[in-house]
């Protein structure tokens, strides 16, 4: 079964240090050539880990399905 | 998850300050924090080393994190900003073109080797136990003092805000990750 919510960067703010790769339980989180952060929507569980240890609070928790930023 | 060689770089990290500490010559040694990132970024189109290079973030990570050395608070905004972000690198990078340009008048003998360890830019620390005078030329020895003025200068900046805000703050603005995160976003465009 799914979360009830997943993470989501913003890829507009994110600066792609990848601390947040480092502390994913799943590995859903990637640093796309270089430029920002973005999460597996299938991995993610939403346990939020991403978001407490970014340090630009670029990653927040929405509920799966509420659609694109 | 298993730990690889590179999760243990925060000690080299440390090592490298300490050498410093002892004979400024080592200061050379940054040099690797200073073309890697950029070789993996103009080469490879890829933040490598911020993601798991970086020895200076592993040891924000491990300091602000279980040690408890961090308030855990978020960035404010400004400090993450593009124009901060950006104003910041143009800062660092006219300091660093100072420093070479002071490195040369060394080179040149219009200016004498000054033994110190500048802080913040301003703070004149005599640094003079690290050099046996004579040992190098005289501008090899003063590009060491330069940079490892550098070095300690964004250590201890980045140690300050890992204690008020998020433990890798630092990175939000580091001159290094905004440089590379450029090239690569540069390179993507590209690709596209």
């Amino acid at each position: 079964m799914r979360s009830k919510r997943l993470a989501r960067a913003d890829r507009r703010v994110c600066v792609a240090c990848g601390s947040c790769v480092l502390v994913c339980p799943r590995q859903a989180i990637t640093v796309v050539k270089g430029c920002y952060a973005q999460v597996n929507e299938d991995l993610c569980v939403g346990c939020g880990k991403c978001g407490k240890t970014c340090p630009a609070g670029c990653i927040a928790l929405e509920e799966r399905g509420s659609g694109e930023r | 998850m298993k730990k690889k060689w590179y999760d243990y770089l925060w000690i080299y990290e440390i090592i490298y300050f300490s050498l410093g500490f002892f004979n400024i010559l080592f200061a050379w040694l940054g040099m690797i924090d200073f073309l890697l990132p950029l070789c993996l970024a103009i080469f490879g189109g890829s933040k490598w080393f911020c993601n798991r290079l970086c020895g200076r973030g592993q040891l924000y990570t491990k300091l602000g994190g279980r040690l408890g050395c961090s308030r855990n608070r978020p960035t404010p905004k400004w400090m993450y900003s593009v124009w901060f972000r950006y104003g910041f690198l143009l800062f660092f990078l006219t300091m660093f073109g100072n420093m070479v340009f002071q490195t040369y008048l060394v080179g040149a003998g219009a200016e004498s080797l000054k033994e110190a360890v500048k802080l913040f830019w301003t703070f004149r620390v005599p640094w003079g136990w690290a050099y046996t005078a004579k040992t190098v030329p005289d501008w090899v020895a003063q590009y060491s003092f330069g940079f490892y003025s550098l070095m300690l200068t964004s250590l201890l900046l980045g140690f300050v805000v890992m204690g008020l805000f998020k433990p890798r703050t630092w990175c939000t603005f580091c001159p290094m990750g905004t440089m590379t995160q450029g090239i690569c976003k540069l390179k993507a465009r590209k690709q596209k």
